[in-house]
């Protein structure tokens, strides 16, 4: 036999065989798994449109399946196998519900907010459904109520309209209401205009209140209120000024005389000061010149504006102020400073600071002495006289340093520093290697007068690191080049920026106020 | 006169013939179907017909299957956008596809692909008087050439109506999920929402009985191939024809008793 064939056949077979199978076990909704869930038993009023195998619901989630009903004496019973991976609460209520109006029946255990629940819903227990009959059916029924009344109500009306007395009045009643509408249109129509102009005038009227209203509805009720205290006010002013005149007539006639001679006086100074501004008004006098002269008012106007101009510039600036200490570990000492960096652009700042400087400064004192002495002896210069240096050296260290620089950042990357550098003249490198401040790596050089070990300047380089906001540690090596003297140095600080100042300074003045 | 008599005598006659060929059919049937527990059982032939039937018909099903749920599934998403129902276009695709297109349509696809072949080749044989050899050899045709094509058919429309089935479904997931957007779990829960294991039953015995039918009226048709080449021409069209529209009726009677 062909076992290609065979094979050919054996795969069509078993493929399509599968496919049937997985699909029969889809839509047939077959439960492979050996958990099948627990069992719950409600005991129900009525089992009206739901069968064996309805979804059951728990705030609209799919929990299981209704198994079962069954009559059991005159107890229905409903019995569900619920997802073990679900607890509902004890106090639910069996609910039949329908998706739509048309849709298909199933059941939903509502929580009833009026009983606390006492726990969850156990295996083989029976509870009361406590089933709410709101079915589709029970709609339908109160329908069927509801137009057998209107049935009722219908007949009533039609044994009313069928005597003739009743057609006669109703007649009656539709022939007045002709009569009465005929002759509305008929005024309507002789004073069409004059209705249309009143309907139109008094719609702007309304729109125009509305809109005043609603403009100044808030005004109003301040401005009532405001009446309303200001009468108030008045009354008790009233009553103050009668108890006054009662008290003070003679002192009022003299203080009347008072004010008859001050505002006498009044008239003269306004009677200068109407003279002063006439004179300035022509251009008399100094000042009258500087007024009128547009040149002078040009001048003001840029220099107001120059002002301005700065005023925003420097509002654009920046300062960050930076308390740090770091300790020298060959040398145990220490240095602490306090920078100000103003940043009048983003690339551009100036530093000023003070430090004590732990740097080791030898100053060499040279102090040529001469000696007079009798010529001839060794070493004595012609004219009589011996000379020799004394040469001393004196260490400094520790003293008070200041640092006054200016710096440029290019591209963010890389910053110049040149200025005094505690104390001396010198310059600087930064590295920013993730362009910003947050870590950067700085060399420092000046001090070129040093004498120490013969290298004529002073070198030191760091690197910072800024954590959190406020705060930096930063590690490096002072004096380079220097093998006698080089040490390492380890610190950290604390550094505020413009905000944080700004903060400060407020909380400062609000601390102050309040202990004011 | 003379015409209505001959319109009368010809109706007579059709309609006669048409008892007559149904009879034969269901006669030449219950010979089939009594033939096949008898030996001895040609299972290379049978083996020959599944793969002729069934096998080598998959990717002409596959193709039915998957454009018919697709165009389905378009048509319902469009017809449901109206209510907002998007997502019950799964329903009515997984219900028509198992209730109703997949037997029928693989069916038919079969009927006029292997069922026009097995007609033709019966034909041929009848024609070029090879039946009648086997006659004279003392084999049953019957038993030799149609139980084998029955009992392919029997088995191999099943399992073709399963493959057109799960493709129709892949299409009408395709067009309404990947491409109108459909929510794939909402699609999903309604297309199984509303099948159950009773439709895929019921879709598999209509797929068996159409399977009978297909080979039963081929066969037939085959036996009684006359007049040559162009009896052989003939004899598969009618084959076809009769396939597809018996196909249709029992899907009707059959819909109606299962539902």
């Amino acid at each position: 036999m062909n076992s290609g064939l065979e094979v050919k056949v054996g795969i069509f077979v078993v493929a399509a065989t599968v496919i049937i199978a997985v699909m029969g076990a889809v839509f047939g909704k077959m439960d492979f798994s050996r958990d099948k869930g627990y069992e719950i038993r409600f005991e129900i009023l009525d089992a009206s449109g739901i069968n064996k195998d309805v979804q059951v619901f728990y705030r609209g989630v799919p929990i299981g399946t209704m198994k079962d009903i069954t009559l059991e004496g005159e107890d229905l019973i409903a019995t569900l196998i619920l997802d073990k991976s679900f607890q509902i609460p004890d106090n639910v209520v069996f609910t039949v519900r329908q998706r739509g109006f048309v849709g298909e029946k199933y059941v939903e255990l509502v929580r009833d907010p009026q009983i606390p629940a006492a726990g969850f819903l156990q295996s083989g227990q029976v509870y009361d459904g406590r089933q709410n009959v709101v079915s589709m059916d029970a709609v339908m029924a109160k329908i069927d109520k509801a137009a057998e009344q209107i049935a009722i109500l219908v007949g009533a009306l039609n044994d009313v309209f069928a005597r003739d007395d009743s057609k006669a009045a109703l007649n009656e009643s539709i022939q007045s209401l002709r009569s009465i509408t005929s002759n509305i249109e008929t005024l309507i129509a002789a004073n069409d205009e004059k209705f249309d102009e009143i309907i139109e005038n008094a719609r702007s009227l309304t729109a125009s209140m509305d809109r005043i209203v609603a403009k100044n509805e808030r005004s109003v009720d301040t401005s009532i209120k405001n009446i309303k205290e200001l009468t108030a006010s008045l009354k008790n002013f009233s009553a103050s000024i009668d108890k006054l005149m009662e008290n003070n007539t003679n002192n009022i006639d003299g203080s009347l005389a008072n004010i008859k001679e001050i505002t006498d006086k009044l008239n003269v100074a306004m009677d200068d000061i109407k003279s002063i501004t006439k004179d300035l008004n022509e251009g008399k006098g100094t000042l009258g010149m500087l007024i009128n002269d547009n040149e002078t008012k040009e001048e003001v106007k840029s220099v107001v504006s120059n002002v301005k101009n700065m005023v925003s510039r420097v509002s654009e600036w920046n300062l960050d102020v930076t308390f740090g200490a770091d300790y020298l570990f060959d040398a145990n000492d220490a240095r602490g400073y306090v920078n100000l960096r103003l940043h009048t652009t983003p690339s551009t700042f100036y530093l000023l600071g003070v430090s004590n400087t732990p740097r080791v400064d030898t100053k060499r004192t040279t102090t040529r002495y001469t000696l007079v002495t009798s010529p001839g002896n060794a070493g004595i210069l012609p004219d009589g006289t011996v000379a020799f240096e004394s040469v001393k050296d004196e260490n400094k260290s520790s003293k008070l340093a200041f640092n006054l620089q200016y710096g440029h950042i290019f591209e963010k990357i890389i910053g110049m520093r040149v200025g005094i550098f505690e104390s001396t003249l010198g310059g600087a490198v930064d590295l920013y290697p993730l362009r910003n401040d947050n870590l950067s790596l700085s060399f420092e050089i000046y001090d070129f007068n040093s004498f120490n070990s013969g290298f004529e300047a002073y070198t030191r380089a760091y690197i910072r690191w800024h954590f959190f906001r406020n705060f930096f540690i930063q590690a490096g090596v002072e004096d380079i080049l220097n093998n006698t003297n080089r040490v390492f140095a380890l610190g950290g600080g604390v550094r505020f920026v413009d905000n944080d100042l700004k903060f400060l300074a407020g909380s400062a003045g609000s601390a102050a106020s309040a202990v004011q | 006169m003379g015409i209505i008599k001959g319109a009368l005598e010809l109706t007579g006659r059709k309609t006669l013939k048409m008892f007559a060929d149904a009879g034969s059919v269901a006669v030449m049937l219950m010979d089939a179907v009594r033939m096949i527990p008898k030996r001895p059982f040609r299972l290379k032939l049978l083996l020959k017909q599944i793969e002729f039937i069934g096998a080598n018909s998959v990717p002409i099903v596959i193709l039915t299957g998957i454009f018919t749920g697709m165009v389905f599934g378009l048509q319902c998403y469009v017809g449901f956008r109206n209510f907002g129902a998007e997502s019950m276009a799964g329903t009515i695709v997984a219900l028509a596809m198992i209730r109703e297109l997949g037997p029928v349509l693989s069916s038919i696809m079969v009927a006029a692909r292997a069922g026009s072949a097995m007609t033709a080749e019966l034909g041929t044989m009848k024609v070029t008087e090879q039946i009648d050899a086997l006659y004279s050899m003392a084999v049953d045709p019957v038993h030799y050439l149609m139980v084998p094509r029955l009992t392919a058919s029997m088995i191999a429309m099943p399992l073709m109506n399963g493959i057109c089935i799960l493709f129709g479904l892949l299409g009408g997931y395709f067009v309404n999920v990947i491409v109108m957007g459909t929510n794939a779990s909402m699609y999903y829960d309604n297309s199984v929402l509303y099948v159950n294991g009773a439709d895929i039953f019921n879709s598999m015995f209509k797929a068996l009985v159409f399977g009978i039918i297909i080979a039963s009226i081929c066969c037939y048709n085959g036996f009684n191939t006359k007049m040559g080449a162009e009896g052989v021409g003939k004899a598969t069209t009618t084959a076809v024809v009769q396939s597809c529209v018996l196909i249709l009726m029992f899907d009707y009677i059959m819909t109606s008793f299962l539902v």
